[in-house]
This record gives structure tokens, sequence and C-alpha cells, in this order.
């Protein structure tokens, strides 16, 4: 059955011309604010340099200025230590917002957050293995614990999955429900390692809390391909999350292969998450509210849910990461209480002015 | 083992240390050599029953000199064997590995989770805690009328007095007196050496992701009479973290490592991306410390002040450490 | 045309079956009405039309290709379904609604083209949806949400359209545009529907075949002069009802019993009080 003959001119209705411009617009905005956010970043830091020093020194490098009288330390601190740090800060942000998204989609569940299939409690055992276990002395622990945590994050989930699928379909309750026990097993055995060795509870404690305080370019360039990818991944899927939000059944109707469209965006936000967690530890909130932050202020379209998600995320993030570095003294707060502490009444705000709309 | 000189002054200072706080040594040009084996003031035998108030606040009553002592933290229990108590000690924690001798001792449960039951079944008449087991194991120790003495230095000073204290309790005072007057005349000469020294920068690095000791807490004490100068200084946390950053351009010219049993090396700090510039790094001033020695607010932290300053102050302590 | 030949089906297992060898036949400009008491697994035989659920017995077949043979998309391109009680996320526009009917047609990576939207235009302006095109799904009528539904199936241009229960919320003139509507696309367009039912007046009125289903079987098939007869409604429903043919068409009217208040005791109606009741209540 035909409904049209030949190609109508758009614009007759709303839902022509506007909704591509309005699926543009927001995504600018979020790169915009990234970037911005970013920029502030580098002037800010424990070294003793002027503010105008970072600006200085990317604008001779690209040339477009003279060269700036910054002494080779300054130039180290900065492009080294600083600038890797935000641009890791960035990328965990981002990571953690779409993986958010996309969990709060496939399950449909406002409450949805990366950590829920047990990521955050298979990646917690994997680094407090790697703390407690003997390392080889020409190992670095600091990679064995990225490993240990990114593996730990994928079995656990893995685990979930195998658990939980029934014939050939996986239900989403009896996921969440499994991914309860496995949180619970991963939980249970790391208390006990954290009891046993009682003497690396600081070393373990501090991981847990999440921080950039020691990123290098390694871990940018370690974790930026799987970042990419499954972002990549989950941005592409936009359409069929918007039809899942029809429920399965409704989907399966639209034409969508439900079960294998779960895997791949489960699968996706799981590695997303793992890579961010072992180079950052459990940061939370930021998966959780900046995916409802975006939709409050774009809406529920995963289409541009999901890439304006990643960006707004990587901006907060970098923000809070800054505001970690901003207090007085050498020493600083942890970046998790900062995205508590900005994220909370912020969200607060918009859903008392928003109250009236639906926006899930 | 320092045995240099002492001057007698220095011993006075010693007794009257709580009343004058830290007082400054500054270094005699000929020191008057005392030993501590002949000490003017004989110590009177202890008075019991005797009632003390400790580091908790809590008034304790002794009734006899204890016999039969139970310590649940390592630093109690290195104090009981420098005050040559060993013969008193019924049960030590599972974390009292020094000296080797404590691991013959009967184990009451960990530090962090003394096992009532363990501690009971020894029959203690003292048990020697710290401010950590007073929200926990303390309350029932008190409801089953065992006599619990809270032991909590925050300094060097502290130490020495808690070790009096000690002392006091199990009616050795005379031995006791002896003991710390050795330790401070090792700390005198320690402050003696440095006095006058350019002070260096110092990071101490308790932890790979940068955690170190702040303002007010011990090893900043100890850096501070070593003859250093804490690079944490500026923060207001007892243990603050710092980032990559931080350190960086604070430019440590010492750098203590107490977290290589998380397996970090010299080589290591040296390769991290950007530290190549670090004072310590250039000049391979990274030393490994034994994290025990300045852990535990016991007799040992003087070794451990005698390491710190062998490694912030090479030239001036020919024999580097114990 | 879509063929469903024999199949039976349940839940679970060693369950008794919810349809025991059903079998209908949708051609093209034919629609099909299918009624039956509640629990007669008239909605379960739609699923399986459908392929969102896989017979145990039997075979459903599109255009003489099994559904188990076909992908998702390519029964999507063609087999459309309307459901019952569906899922519809509150911040959801009319436009997000209808413009789903488009998944299938539209490549992974491709976005909405402007075929694609003069479609979601002309489907919303049949079921007299247009104005609810910017409205969020949360603020409509349970009916306004029913006539988006039906946009969306119209848009996947289907060639087979399943309907469950599509007049349930609409009020009398809906209910008469969405058939009229219904039937117009079967006429002019060649669309085979397949639409279940609970109110026999207007399924007469509209539907070229009828099937009667009870029990999980269908009890007769054919006409609605045929189907609709006091006897076949007395062996499905157990209602006493009267059918006349209607003033105008010539196809039947069920008439049900008169209305008389029943004995408290009634089985047909068992009260839930425990009491007593009050026998001056009873005439």
């Amino acid at each position: 059955m035909k409904l049209v003959t030949a190609p109508a001119a758009p614009g007759l209705f709303s839902g022509g011309l506007s909704a591509r411009s309005r699926t543009v617009t927001p995504i600018i905005i979020a790169a915009v604010s990234v970037c911005v956010a970013g920029l502030l970043a580098l002037a800010v830091g424990k070294a003793p340099l002027s503010p105008a020093l970072p600006y200085e020194l990317l604008l001779s490098r690209f040339g477009l200025a003279a060269s700036a009288p910054a002494s080779s330390t300054a130039e180290t601190i900065l492009l080294e230590i600083r600038l890797p740090r935000i641009v890791l800060a960035g990328l965990v942000g981002a990571a953690l917002a779409v993986a958010g998204a996309t969990y709060q989609g496939v399950f449909r569940n406002p409450l949805a957050d990366p950590y829920l299939l047990g990521v955050a409690s298979g990646a917690s055992l994997g680094a407090v293995l790697a703390f407690v276990l003997p390392i080889p002395a020409d190992l670095s622990r600091g990679g064995a614990v990225q490993v240990l945590a990114f593996v730990g994050a994928n079995i656990a989930v893995v685990l979930v999955y195998l658990i939980a699928r029934i014939g050939g379909s996986v239900p989403t309750t009896t996921l969440l429900l499994a991914g309860i026990a496995i949180s619970a097993a991963a939980s249970a055995a790391t208390a006990y390692l954290m009891y046993i060795r009682g003497d690396q509870l600081l070393v373990i404690y501090s991981w847990l809390l999440g921080g950039f305080n020691v990123a290098t370019w390694h871990e940018v360039r370690l974790i930026t391909p799987m970042v990419l990818l499954s972002t990549g991944l989950m941005v592409l899927g936009g359409r069929v999350m918007n039809t899942m939000q029809f429920g399965e059944e409704q989907a399966a109707a639209l034409g969508i292969a439900v079960e294998p469209a779960k895997l791949l965006l489960i699968g996706a936000a799981t590695l997303a998450t793992a890579a961010a967690v072992s180079v950052g530890g459990l940061i939370g909130f930021v998966g959780l509210v900046v995916p409802h932050i975006t939709r409050l202020l774009i809406g529920p379209d995963y289409r541009r849910l999901a890439p304006t998600a990643a960006l707004l995320g990587a901006a907060f993030l970098i923000t809070a990461d800054t505001g970690a570095r901003a207090a007085a003294g050498p020493s600083e707060v942890p970046v998790g209480v900062i995205t508590a502490a900005v994220g909370a009444p912020f969200f607060l705000l918009l859903l008392r002015r928003q109250k009236r709309i639906a926006f899930w | 083992m320092r045995t240099a000189g002492v001057s007698l002054f220095a011993f006075v200072v010693l007794l009257l240390a709580p009343l004058l706080g830290a007082a400054d040594v500054s270094a005699q040009a000929s020191p008057v050599a005392v030993t501590c084996a002949a000490t003017p003031l004989a110590a009177e035998p202890t008075a019991f029953p005797l009632t003390i108030t400790d580091d908790a606040g809590r008034q304790v009553t002794i009734e006899r000199s204890p016999t039969r002592i139970v310590s649940i933290a390592p630093s109690n229990t290195e104090m009981l064997f420098a005050l040559g108590l060993a013969e008193r000690i019924v049960g030590v924690d599972s974390y009292s590995t020094y000296p080797p001798e404590a691991g013959q001792k009967p184990q009451v449960g960990s530090y962090l989770e003394p096992d009532l039951e363990r501690i009971v079944a020894t029959e203690p008449d003292l048990i020697l805690a710290t401010e950590a087991h007073v929200a926990t194991v303390l309350p029932e120790l008190d409801a089953l009328g065992l006599p619990t003495i809270v032991i909590e230095p925050t300094d060097l000073d502290e130490v020495f007095s808690g070790m009096l204290r000690v002392g006091t309790i199990t009616d050795v005072s005379s031995r006791a007196q002896h003991v710390v007057c050795e330790l401070q005349a090792r700390v005198d000469a320690v402050t003696d050496a440095v006095a006058g020294a350019p002070r260096p920068r110092v990071f101490f690095e308790l932890s790979p992701d940068l955690y170190t000791a702040g303002p007010g807490s011990f090893v900043d004490d100890l850096i501070s009479r070593a003859g250093g100068d804490n690079v944490a200084a500026g923060a207001t946390e007892l243990w603050p973290q710092l980032s990559a950053e931080a350190v960086v351009s604070a430019d440590p010219e010492v750098i203590l490592l107490a977290d290589h049993e998380a397996g970090i090396t010299a080589e290591q700090v040296a390769a991290r991306p950007g530290w190549q510039q670090v004072s310590a790094v250039q000049q391979g001033r990274i030393v490994l410390l034994n994290a025990d020695l300045v852990a535990r607010p016991g007799p040992r932290v003087v070794d451990g002040l005698e390491a710190i300053a062998a490694a912030l102050h090479p030239e001036l302590l020919p024999e580097s450490g114990s | 045309m879509l063929e469903v030949d024999h199949v039976t089906f349940g839940f679970g297992h060693g369950g008794s079956p919810v349809v025991s060898g059903a079998s209908l036949a949708l051609w093209p400009g034919r629609f099909v009405g299918l009624l039956g008491p509640n629990g007669s697994g008239k909605s379960t035989l739609l699923r399986l039309a459908a392929g969102l659920l896989h017979p145990q017995q039997g075979s459903i077949r599109l255009e003489g290709r099994t559904l188990g043979s076909l992908g998702r998309t390519e029964i999507a391109r063609q087999v459309a379904v309307v459901p019952q009680q569906p899922l519809m996320p509150e911040a959801f526009t009319g436009w997000d609604i209808v413009v789903a009917g488009r998944t299938p047609h539209q490549a992974i990576l491709r976005g909405t083209s402007p075929v694609d939207e003069a479609i979601v235009q002309r489907a919303l302006a049949l079921v007299d949806a247009t104005h609810l095109v910017d409205r969020r799904v949360g603020e409509i009528s349970g009916g306004e949400q029913q006539r988006l539904l039906l946009a969306r199936a119209l848009a996947q241009e289907p060639t087979v359209l399943l309907l469950d229960e599509p007049t349930a919320h609409l009020d009398l003139p809906h209910q008469l545009a969405i058939l009229d509507l219904a039937l117009r696309l079967a006429r002019e367009s060649g669309l085979a529907i397949l639409g279940v039912f609970h109110d026999l007046n207007l399924t007469a009125a509209y539907c070229d075949e009828l099937s009667l289903m009870r029990e999980g079987r269908i009890l007769v098939h054919g006409t609605p002069e045929t189907v609709l007869s006091a006897d076949w409604i007395a062996a499905v429903y157990g209602l006493d009802v009267t059918v006349v043919p209607h003033p105008q068409s010539g196809r039947p009217v069920v008439l049900p019993p008169a209305a008389r208040p029943r004995p408290l005791n009634d089985d047909a109606f068992p009260t839930r009080s425990p009491q007593k009741a009050d026998p001056s209540l009873v005439r």
C-alpha cells in the first residue's frame, strides 16, 4: 500500500524541516560547551603558572602567536600532566553519560545508571585483586589495576547476561535481577579481600572514590579507541532505541531484531563504562543525571540524546574535575563529591521547572 | 644504635618536655657525655592502686602492677617489648610483627577486629588499645571489667611520654626512663646534626595515587625534625591526596616512598610522564622507606626519623639508618 | 496475502494451548473480523499472525513464505500491527510515534527522508490526528493515542494490517471514521485487514468475513449473515439474542436481551459481597 505517490514539500507541518534543525543545534551547543569547559580547565591548576600561559603556549604551538616565554617545566606540566588529565576527564564523562543513557533506554527505566548490571562491583573486585595479588616486579601495579578492573567489569556483565538468558531471549527484568545478584556476590568478595588485607585499605578506598590526579597520555591512549567505538555504536543505535521505547514486542513488530539489538547496545554501554571505570574509578552521578538533564533540555529522541549526552557528560566531568583542582593548597577534593554536589541541585532545579511536562 | 653523648641539659628537657612543649636543642660544640645508665633521678616505684587518665580521656584505675598484658595494636606491642616487658605479654594482635618474638605470642584477633573471646581467655589484667578501638571494642572490654588503656601518641614527644606512662603503670619506671632517655638522645643527635642545614623539599608518597602526610600528622612531624620541608605543608587535611601536577610543580628534592609494598619502585617514579624534571628524580634522590617505621607510633619511629634524616641529609649523618 | 494454517500455541510447557488448530486467510482488499468472548485466544492468534509468537504446530505464511524464514524487518515492511494496550512513552510527540512506523523502511545510517516525512503527514491526516503532531503522548486522550497508533501502522505502508481492538477507546463518530478508513484502504489500496473486535454490530457492518472463536478454536467462519446468527452467538457467548437485518444494509444487527435486574445469586454475574443481600432490592 502506498500512502504518497510523489515526494511532498516538507514544512507544512512542524515535523518537517524544523525537526532536522532540532537535531543539529543542541549538538553544536553541546560541542561548544565541551570546548569551553576544556579551555577554562587549562587555566586552573596547582602549578604556579599564570592563567594566560596555557593559551599562549597552545597558540604558539599552532604558529598563531609568538613563542611564549615558558620554561620547559611549565610546558611539561601543561602538556604532559594538565592537558591529558582534562582530555581523560572528558572521555570518561562522555563514556559514562552515553552509557547511562543507553541503559536507561534499553531498560526503559529512568533509574538505570551505567553501574547497573554489575559493572561497578566487577570492576571493584578486579581492582582489589590487582591490589592484593603479588605482581611480578617488572609489571606496573597501576597497569594491573586498570586491566583487571576492565576485565572484571566485563566478566560481571557477561555472567549476568548468561544467567538471565532464557531460551533465545534475555528479558530485561531478569537481567536486572541477575545484575543485583552478581553485584552482591562481587561486593561480598571485595569486602572479604579488603578485610584480610586491611593494609591496602587506603589505596583501595582511594580507587573506589575515583579521580584523575595521576592521569597521563598513557591512560588517554588506552581508552580512546574503546570509548570512541562504543560511543559510536550507541549513537548509531539511536533510532533502534527510540523504537524500543514502545516495548520489545512492538519494537519487533516494527522490524527491530530485539535480542541482537539489546546485546549490541548493552555490550557497547558496558565496554564504555568498563573503560571509564578502569582509569577513573567509580565516579558517580554522571551516568545517571547527565542523560536526564539532556533529556530535559532536548527531549527523549535517542538519536539526539546519545551524542548530546556524551558531549554534555564530557563538559560536566571536565568542569567537575576543574572544581576538584581549584581548591587552595596542594590537596584536592575527590571528583565524585563535586559531581554529586553540582549535579543534584541542578537536576532538582530543572525538575521543578519542568514538573508539568513529561520528559521521560 | 646511637650512643653519642647527650648533654645533661637535654635530659632535663626531656623530663620537662610535657610542660615546655617540644624544646629546640641547639648543637653544642662539645656535647657533655652523660650516659643514660646513671640517672640522678631514681624513679620511685609506682603506688597502687593507680588512677590515670588515658589518651582518650578515660579515667582508669589499675589495682596492682599488671602481669598479664594484652596489646591489640602493633605500636603498643613494640612499646612493651622495648620496655623489656616481654614475659608479661599474654596476647597480641595479628599485625604485631615486630620484634620477631612477638610472633610467638598468642594472637587475639586483628588490630581492626580484636577477638573478645580470645582476649578474655588469656585472663588479662591490662589491655593496651588505641583511639581506633574506642568506638568498637572498648565498651565491651569496659563492660567485662577489663582495665583498658588507650595510648594514642600524635607526635614524637607523645610517643616518649606514652612509654613513660606505660612504664609507670607496669612499675618499671626507671627502666622506662632509661629507654626513653636513649631514644631521646638519638632524636637529639639527629636534630643537632641537621640544625642550620638547608632544608630540602620533601614529598612523602603514601600510595601510588599520591596520598601524603599533611600538617599535624606523625610523618609531617618526623620530616620536620629530620630537617626537611614537607611539600604538603599547605594542605588542611591530615592525609591529603595530591595530584601529579601539584607534586611536579612543588619540585621536591627528595621523594620518600612508603608504598613500595604496592609495587612502586624508584624506577617507576622516575618513569612517570612529566616527572623527569623533578629535582628528586634528576638527582636520583628517591628513597624507599619502611612504612612500618613511620606508621606505628611506637619506639621505632626513632628508626624512622633516622632513616628520613639519612635520606634528607646523607652528608651530615655518616651512618645511614639502622 | 497471509495464511494461518492450523496453528496451535500455548504459553509455557505442558499448559493447555491458548490457540488450537486455528486457520485464517487474509486476502488483499478483504476486511476480516475476529470475534469471541474474553480469553478465547483472539489477541494471541493476532500476535501469531504478526510473527510475534511462534506456533508450536502449524504454520503462518506471508506471500507463500513462512514467517520463520523471513527477517523481522521484512515482515515489518508488509505486516503492521495496531496493539491493544501498548507502551507509550509519555514524552514522545505524535510525530515521534508515527515516524516510528517508517523504521522498517529506513536504513540504519540514514535519517528521515522527505518521502518519510510526507508519508507520516499523510498517515496523520488519514486518521484525523494532524493536530496531534507536536502534542506529547502523556497529554492526549486514550482515543487520540489509538489513532496515532493506527497512523503509525499506516506509515509502515503494509500490505497486511492487523488491528487489536482498534476502536476500544473511541467515541462513536471516531469508531465509524476508523472503520470507514479501514474499509476504504482495503478497497482502494488492496490492504488485507484482520481486526479483533468486541462490538458485534460494527463488525457486522464493516467486515467482509467473520471468524468466531471460543476457547482457542475457530468455531465458524463466513459472512456476517452466516456467523452472526442467534444460534452461533448462543453457542459461543452463551447469550440469548435477537438478530435482525439492518434496515439500510441488510447486515445482521444483534440485539441483546431486554435489560432486567438479575437476582443477586445468579451465576452469570456472581455477587462479590459476602453478606446476605437486601431482599427488598430483588423484584
